[in-house]
């Protein structure tokens, strides 16, 4: 996980609002909290087989973007990733958008078979 | 179809400004658009198929880029959208990534593109953005 050569990681991940929401290309619904927006990024993290990060840095004047190429099961996907902070400086609303449309796809059969059988299976049942 | 920022009406300015070689890419279809005629018959579809455009930000992002983030509907279908461009060293437009979401309203907005588009490309005779999986 590099950026500019060097390693990376998400700051805002470990800075969670209480009342954070999740929401992604490759979802349906809108995850809440931070244990259960936590639990999917960690899950969601863990399958990409690398991440090159061609931009991290302010967007806007309480925002945060992630712009990142990866691969998952051998697929490459692009990735942008919005982050909006509180007032307090925590992440409160991320959103992930993962393309093209079968890398998207195949990303979210991915994430339906890892939380099969738990409560956020939903985000992802139903995908064609 | 209306579109407001702040509630004044938005117009994308950065779509008047394409770059020859300019790429679209997005979690609604597969591969890149490319070039600028392209590129702006695919947007122009895609605005006539929204039923509003409600955006929450449109400004800055970074150095050299521009985000929109914005809620719209497609056929009673509700509609999320983050629209990151990427401007080159000349100021235009080089790069487009259009961010939809959910993920159950891709299909309803790939197949209303794919028909916008199709029929834009059959009465135009340009067919070069028809071909992305929609």
């Amino acid at each position: 996980m590099t950026y500019m050569g060097r390693p990376y990681y998400p700051l805002w991940l470990d800075n969670l609002a209480d009342d954070v929401t999740l929401e992604a290309a490759a979802m349906d619904g809108t995850a809440r909290g931070a244990d259960d927006v936590r639990s999917i990024l960690v899950i969601a993290r863990e399958q990409y087989e690398h991440q090159e990060f061609n931009y991290t840095g302010p967007c806007g004047e309480n925002s945060f973007l992630e712009d990142y190429t990866s691969s998952v099961r051998g697929i490459p996907t692009s990735v942008v990733v919005l982050v909006n902070f509180n007032a307090d400086g925590q992440t409160q609303h991320v959103v992930v958008n993962h393309r093209p449309r079968s890398a998207m796809l195949q990303f979210s059969r991915v994430m339906l078979e890892k939380f099969a059988g738990t409560p956020y299976a939903k985000h992802w049942e139903g995908t064609p | 179809m209306a579109s407001t920022y702040l509630g004044k009406p938005y117009y994308p300015a950065w779509l008047d400004n394409l770059a020859d070689d300019v790429t679209a890419e997005g979690p609604a279809w597969d591969g890149a658009i490319r070039g600028a005629a392209a590129v702006h018959e695919v947007v122009v579809a895609a605005k006539e198929i929204y039923e509003f455009q409600d955006f929450q930000y449109a400004g800055p992002c970074g150095e050299s880029s521009f985000l929109e983030d914005y809620t719209s509907s497609v056929r009673g279908v509700p509609l999320y959208v983050i629209v990151l461009v990427a401007f080159n060293a000349a100021g235009k437009t080089q790069r487009l990534v259009v961010n939809h979401r959910p993920r159950s309203s891709v299909p309803a907005l790939s197949r209303g593109d794919a028909r916008g588009v199709r029929s834009r490309a059959t009465a135009s005779s340009r067919r070069s953005s028809t071909r992305h999986c929609w």
